[in-house]
């Protein structure tokens, strides 16, 4: 009796020791995309600090380009889109910035083949609220370290695109005339869709590396209703009509290479 | 499989769980410091301790005792606590710190307040953690001049009355080998507790007190953009600080690199450039915290201006255009143009961002 007992006993250790050990088996990896993202203008690679030519003929320096690129998602052949719900912050230092999104497993169960690529310019606004930012620990991109220099205090907002530069005013002049575009709050939000040239399989455990191009010229929208004259933009900050103009062009200047 | 071998395979089981359930608890029994828990003030975000520098009590009171060790320079003539005085905010009234034998050097010293939200250290950024920060100024000669070598051969031997380091080093660390890496992590564990939250405008924030008029007014001016809108698109005739001294997460400064229009070229100090090799960082330098700005004194990289009201007319005139100046600097259109009361009301708002609770507090001053 005793000794069936004790068989018990260690049969029920046995158990919680297995369950132990079957808890610290990884889940499998997930499928990632990772989106690499190069600057031109009008076609020709550029870096920040480059000065460029723009339609207007000015003499153009980008300085400083960052944004937040989020839920990243793809559709699959049956027409839906599997969106991974992430959040990146992308500083082009001095010209490639990448975003990653992850797929679990379920998500891609059903199907796994996909024909078009999408993600959005900003943060969604669940979580456009600076009174999460405190929250968050210092490697999430919309803490106060990960957001540091993306924050709009006065309006409660994340800077979704911070793009500053100067120009010459005139042909030959000093680069000295800033512009900066900072576009921001919820109306601001832009969704970006890029078809594929060829359909892509992301399985779990594997990673797909897109290369995108981002024209910094189609971002002024120089050919374009929606043109903007960088020496008369100064500060375009939340939703003054240039910052809407802007955001409208950036969401075009997109392609996958 | 018989019933006896099953038994000896559960054995085994409850054994690994045993192993397991009590975790990775297999350290010294002799030695246990006292961990030490930061509270976070209000509207503060977490702040990152270092996995391999958890902060006990035992730590703490070292790194005090190193902060203010003037073993730790060539001539035991400074500590750390010698350039940065409680008093001015834990930075030096001096435009340059002496170091040993009187060198004056070529920044001004950085205050020392929330240090542990920082995300880089030095004017330049140099440092990317705090104890790579404070390894630093040992061996910089124009300031303590002395290799780490000594100062752990001098704390592990040298006579300092009733302190016994070893001992010390011991309780905190449990091992009496005195190391570079210890000494500095002692020290960056004291000057994780140096936390400054409760200014009058951080009671104002948790509603235990009121602003005065001229401070709230002087409090949105800080976080309107500057600029007349004729003039400069956006413009509301603010004092456009926000930028850069945002108060997201209340610490008054992005700790991004800026270049504020102090001057034409950058010969005698490149700044951030000379860390990163980019071009576009020339001139550039970490934004401080505003935090105690009033007690600060002298301000920017080189301590050249010694008032508030000198910043102010700094900012005021719009600065000196060059090559990577800052595109919210108003250089091109003459500057923010504050009206007299609207610079009083601005600076009533910054001395609104005294603690003297911080600086007064006696966890943090000298305990030779």
């Amino acid at each position: 009796m005793m000794k069936i007992k004790l068989n018990i006993i260690l049969f029920l250790l046995g158990g919680i020791a297995i369950f132990f050990i079957s808890s610290c088996n990884p889940e499998s990896e997930p499928g990632v995309v990772v989106l690499n993202t190069e600057l031109s203008w009008s076609g020709e690679a550029i870096s920040i600090g480059d000065t460029v030519i723009d339609y207007l003929g000015h003499d153009v320096r980008p300085d400083k380009l960052s944004c937040f690129v989020s839920n990243i998602s793809l559709r699959n052949l049956s027409g839906e889109w599997i969106n991974s719900e992430s959040i990146s912050r992308l500083d082009f230092i001095p010209n490639l910035a990448s975003a990653n999104g992850e797929f679990n497993k379920k998500s891609l169960r059903r199907c796994n083949e996909f024909n078009a690529l999408r993600f959005d310019v900003g943060v969604p606004s669940e979580v456009n609220l600076m009174s999460l930012n405190t929250s968050l620990p210092s490697d999430d991109p919309l803490s106060v370290a990960g957001a540091a220099g993306m924050t709009w205090d006065m309006m409660g907002s994340y800077f979704f695109v911070k793009f500053e530069g100067k120009l010459a005013e005139n042909e030959g002049g000093v680069i000295e005339t800033p512009f900066i575009f900072h576009p921001a709050s919820d109306p601001l939000y832009r969704s970006i869709t890029l078809e594929l040239d060829e359909n892509i399989v992301l399985n779990k455990d594997e990673t797909i590396e897109f290369m995108l191009d981002l024209d910094l010229n189609k971002a002024i929208g120089y050919s374009t209703a929606d043109s903007l004259d960088l020496s008369v933009v100064g500060h375009s900050m939340g939703g003054v009509p240039n910052a809407i103009k802007f955001v409208n062009n950036f969401a075009t200047s997109w392609t996958v290479k | 499989m018989n019933s006896k071998s099953a038994s000896r395979l559960l054995i085994i089981g409850a054994v690994i769980s045993t192993a397991i359930a009590s975790g990775c608890d297999c350290g010294n029994n002799t030695w246990k410091a006292t961990p030490y828990s930061i509270e976070i003030p209000a509207f503060f975000p977490p702040m990152d301790i270092p996995a391999d520098n958890p902060m006990t009590v035992e730590g703490i009171k070292l790194g005090r005792l190193l902060f203010w060790e003037t073993a730790l320079s060539l001539d035991h003539s400074i500590s750390c606590g010698s350039c940065h005085s409680p008093s001015s905010n834990f930075s030096d009234p001096n435009q340059f710190s002496s170091g040993v034998n009187g060198t004056l050097g070529d920044r001004n010293a950085s205050v020392i307040c929330n240090l542990g939200w920082s995300s880089s250290f030095f004017w330049d950024g140099r440092a990317m953690t705090l104890e790579d920060q404070i390894r630093d100024p040992v061996e910089h000669p124009l300031e303590m001049n002395v290799s780490w070598e000594v100062v752990v051969e001098r704390l592990k031997t040298d006579d300092f009355g009733e302190l016994d380091y070893p001992q010390l080093f011991f309780d905190a660390f449990g091992d009496e080998t005195i190391t570079e890496d210890l000494t500095v992590k002692a020290i960056a564990q004291f000057i994780r507790t140096m936390i400054s939250a409760d200014s009058k405008f951080d009671k104002w924030r948790r509603g235990e007190t009121d602003l005065t008029d001229q401070e709230y007014f002087g409090y949105q001016l800080f976080l309107k953009e500057g600029g007349d809108p004729e003039v400069n698109p956006g413009g509301e005739f603010g004092a456009d600080c926000f930028h850069c001294h945002g108060e997201a997460g209340l610490q008054f400064s992005d700790y991004l690199f800026h270049n504020n229009g102090l001057d034409p070229s950058f010969e005698d100090d490149p700044g951030r450039v000379n860390v990163t090799g980019f071009v576009l960082d020339s001139g550039l330098f970490k934004t401080p915290t505003l935090r105690n700005v009033a007690l600060s004194a002298p301000y920017m990289h080189d301590g050249r201006f010694t008032s508030l009201e000198e910043v102010i007319e700094h900012y005021n005139s719009g600065g000196v255009s060059s090559s990577t100046i800052d595109a919210f600097m108003k250089y091109t259109t003459g500057g923010l143009e504050l009206a007299p009361q609207q610079k009083e009301a601005l600076i009533a708002f910054l001395h609104a961002l005294t603690d003297t609770t911080f600086v007064q507090n006696p966890n943090f001053l000298n305990p030779h």
